[in-house]
């Protein structure tokens, strides 16, 4: 489903990632975990197409196309989805028109018509529950005065709505009580399906106690440093990342 | 009732001595600084000579707007079809001026129960200059049904040197204050007066436009109207002004209105001038205790705008909820001149004004709040906001506070910046075009402002005309 072969990039000039390898097959649920200032968030922005990042060299394919020749709009429309970090509030912009201009935009690109009221209905309200969101926020601008929390259940909640094929979740647990992490994560498995792909950014083993991983990645310094199942996250919980730093890339 | 009553020649005449003592507004005075004063010339002050009337407007048909009423059953209805059909829709009355005259007559039926309407028509038709006019009529309209006595005795006392009209015409835009109030009335055609008597609350606004036609073209028009809002009455007014695309009129219009204790009166300016059109407009209101105005000014389109709003909290409570939008693209000059004056004790203002600006356009807001020795414990709170969606438009803004009390809550702010560039990036993560994120967010940030007027028509009116105004909204 994707594959990410030697990626290096950098910010305002700044190498941030420095041979990034990775595949994510069908159905797999991966885990990066690193230190601070690791590169993981980069290659999340870098992938979802953030332009305040720059690509010096390497390539992504995402479902046979090459990542890099589709602008962000393009991505996710191909069934690219990226939970942000901090997710960003647009004051005014309905948060359930806003998902239906979204899930529109992607049911056009395959051809298919617009989704109807009852069914779009029937399905965000679901997808609501499915996270724990207060139907109230439905109503609300996208994010504008959710807590840190809401905004994070939101980010999950526009995953399930709009059904991605790969979904990166940036740093979804930081900042969570435990209610609202298993809410998160109650979300995540719900929609684990043999054609969706997950990538699970986190410095915390504690998110992998919910979703568990088929493949644990750690990154230091700009690179995948070692690879292993879901046993790594634990040994990574004992040894810390301090271990790792003097990895090299596989 | 013929002729013009001897109070309004004097106070034209007056008005008249004072444009010629005074002279036109003059680019170092404070209150014009930075105005381009350009189109201000005696030789383009000329009142238009005829009224322009079916015959040199546009048919309502060729723009789409429909007209309101039974044209056969009035010969004059076509130029009514002018006004947008969604105001004219939901109006309880409307009025048109087409360059400077009264398209219709003032028809009682029209009028909501307790509205009196009269026009002072005629006045110095012959001569722009003329102030000794003697062919001016006045035609008074008040609701046949409910109220028929009230309103007889009303229209009977309106002219009068002791009515209310006499009381008010001029009293709140003054001539020895303004230079283009005082052009105005020396040089109206019509004055319309709009009573509301004590204690009528009209659900649905009125709509009153004034449109500057082809023939106006490098000359001026000078529409004027006086509204009274009697104790507890409460009035809506959609106030629409307009003019053909290519002809460059000079449009000034001066609204007056007088408050009374408890009243409440909401007004919405929508100015969408023809495009090289320019229009100077004056509005001045006066609030009595517990009296409440909710202003809207909606600027979009004309080669330059200036709206010069004051508002005079006069009595104990009086509030002023006063909020605009600024839609500005070309090389218009948008101008947004406020002047709140507190009066009294515990009286409130708040505004509200945002400007999207597009292109090469300039969108100025200067916001005036004074405060009087008397008026404790008041608030007064002031906010402009400007979205560039361009790097060549600019927005200026000059915020004044003037504070002669010492228990008072004054606040503003002024901003002025372009569309977040991490919300595009977040929607379009989420699958949106750019293009259209960039309108959502747009439309985001002028619904602010739209929201915050008063009234739901003109607030649907003006999110239509958004979407015309930004490219590639119509495919929205």
């Amino acid at each position: 489903m994707l594959r990410i072969e030697d990626l290096h990039a950098s910010v305002a000039e700044t190498p941030i990632l420095k041979g990034v390898q990775l595949s994510i097959g069908p159905g797999e649920v991966h885990a990066i975990m690193g230190p601070n200032g690791s590169g993981k968030s980069t290659l999340s922005k870098v992938l979802a197409g953030d332009e305040s990042y720059t690509v010096e060299s390497g390539r992504v394919d995402f479902e046979g196309q090459n990542l890099f020749e589709m602008p962000p709009e393009e991505r996710a429309r191909a069934g690219l989805f990226l939970g942000f970090q901090y997710p960003v509030e647009i004051p005014g912009v309905n948060n359930s028109y806003f998902l239906k201009a979204a899930l529109n935009a992607a049911r056009a690109a395959r051809g298919e018509p617009e989704i109807d009221p009852v069914s779009f209905l029937k399905r965000v309200r679901e997808r609501a529950q499915w996270v724990g969101l207060d139907d109230s926020l439905l109503k609300r601008p996208v994010n504008a005065g959710f807590s840190g929390g809401e905004k994070k259940r939101n980010e999950i909640f526009h995953l399930a709505v709009l059904e991605p094929r790969l979904a990166i979740l940036d740093e979804t647990d930081s900042g969570l009580d435990i209610d609202a992490l298993r809410a998160v994560a109650d979300g995540v498995n719900r929609m684990r399906d043999p054609q969706r792909s997950f990538l699970l950014i986190t410095h915390y083993q504690r998110l992998l106690s919910y979703i568990e991983p088929d493949y644990v990645h750690v990154m230091v310094r700009g690179q995948i440093v070692r690879s292993g199942g879901k046993e790594l996250a634990a040994e990574l919980e004992r040894s810390g990342y301090a271990a790792f730093e003097d990895e090299e890339a596989a | 009732m013929a002729g013009a009553p001897q109070w309004v020649l004097q106070r034209r005449a007056h008005a008249e001595e004072q444009v010629e003592s005074r002279g036109l507004p003059q680019p170092h005075w404070e209150a014009w600084r930075g105005c381009d004063l350009g189109a201000l010339t005696p030789s383009r002050l000329t009142s238009v000579a005829a009224p322009a009337l079916a015959s040199s407007v546009a048919p309502a048909a060729a723009r789409g707007a429909g007209a309101v009423t039974d044209p056969s059953s009035d010969p004059l209805r076509g130029p009514i079809g002018l006004l947008p059909a969604p105001l004219c829709d939901a109006a309880s009355a409307r009025l048109l001026f087409v360059d400077g005259r009264l398209t219709s007559p003032v028809e009682a039926s029209e009028w909501p129960p307790g509205v009196t309407v009269s026009v002072l028509s005629g006045v110095g038709a012959a001569d722009a200059h003329d102030t000794t006019a003697t062919t001016a009529a006045v035609t008074t309209a008040a609701a046949p049904e409910g109220s028929a006595a009230v309103a007889s005795d009303q229209a009977a006392s309106l002219w009068q040197g002791d009515g209310w009209a006499a009381s008010h015409l001029g009293a709140h835009a003054k001539a020895d204050e303004l230079p283009l109030a005082a052009l105005n009335l020396a040089r109206t055609r019509e004055v319309v007066v709009i009573h509301v008597a004590a204690g009528i609350e009209v659900a649905e606004p009125l709509l009153i436009g004034s449109y500057c036609s082809a023939a106006a073209a490098g000359q001026a028009v000078y529409p004027r109207v006086l509204l009274c809002a009697e104790p507890g009455s409460r009035i809506g007014v959609i106030e629409w002004c307009s003019g053909a695309a290519a002809s460059d009129y000079l449009h000034i219009p001066v609204y007056e209105l007088a408050i009374d204790r408890g009243a409440r009166v909401e007004w919405t300016r929508l100015s969408e001038e023809g495009e090289v059109g320019r229009q100077f407009a004056t509005l001045r209101a006066t609030v009595q205790a517990d009296g409440e105005l909710a202003l809207h000014s909606h600027l979009d389109g004309g080669a330059q705008v200036r709206a010069d709003l004051g508002v005079v909290l006069a009595g104990s409570n009086a509030g002023a909820d006063l909020s605009g939008l600024v839609l500005g693209k070309d090389a218009s000059y948008l101008d947004h001149h406020t002047a709140i004056w507190h009066c009294a004790a515990e009286t409130y203002s708040r505004q509200l004004f945002k400007g999207v600006l597009d292109e090469s356009a300039c969108g100025l807001f200067d916001g005036a709040s004074h405060v009087a020795e008397q008026a404790q414990r008041i608030q007064a709170e002031q906010q402009c906001r400007n979205l560039l969606l361009s790097d060549t438009a600019q927005a200026r803004m000059v915020p004044r506070l003037e504070i002669y009390a010492d228990d008072v809550r004054c606040s503003h702010g002024a901003t002025s910046g372009e569309l977040d560039e991490q919300a595009i990036f977040y929607m379009r993560a989420r699958g949106i075009d750019a293009a259209v994120a960039r309108l959502l967010l747009t439309e985001a940030f002028a619904e602010g402002a739209i929201a915050a007027g008063p009234c739901a028509v003109a607030a649907a009116y003006q999110r239509q005309q958004l979407r015309r105004f930004l490219p590639g909204g119509e495919a929205l």
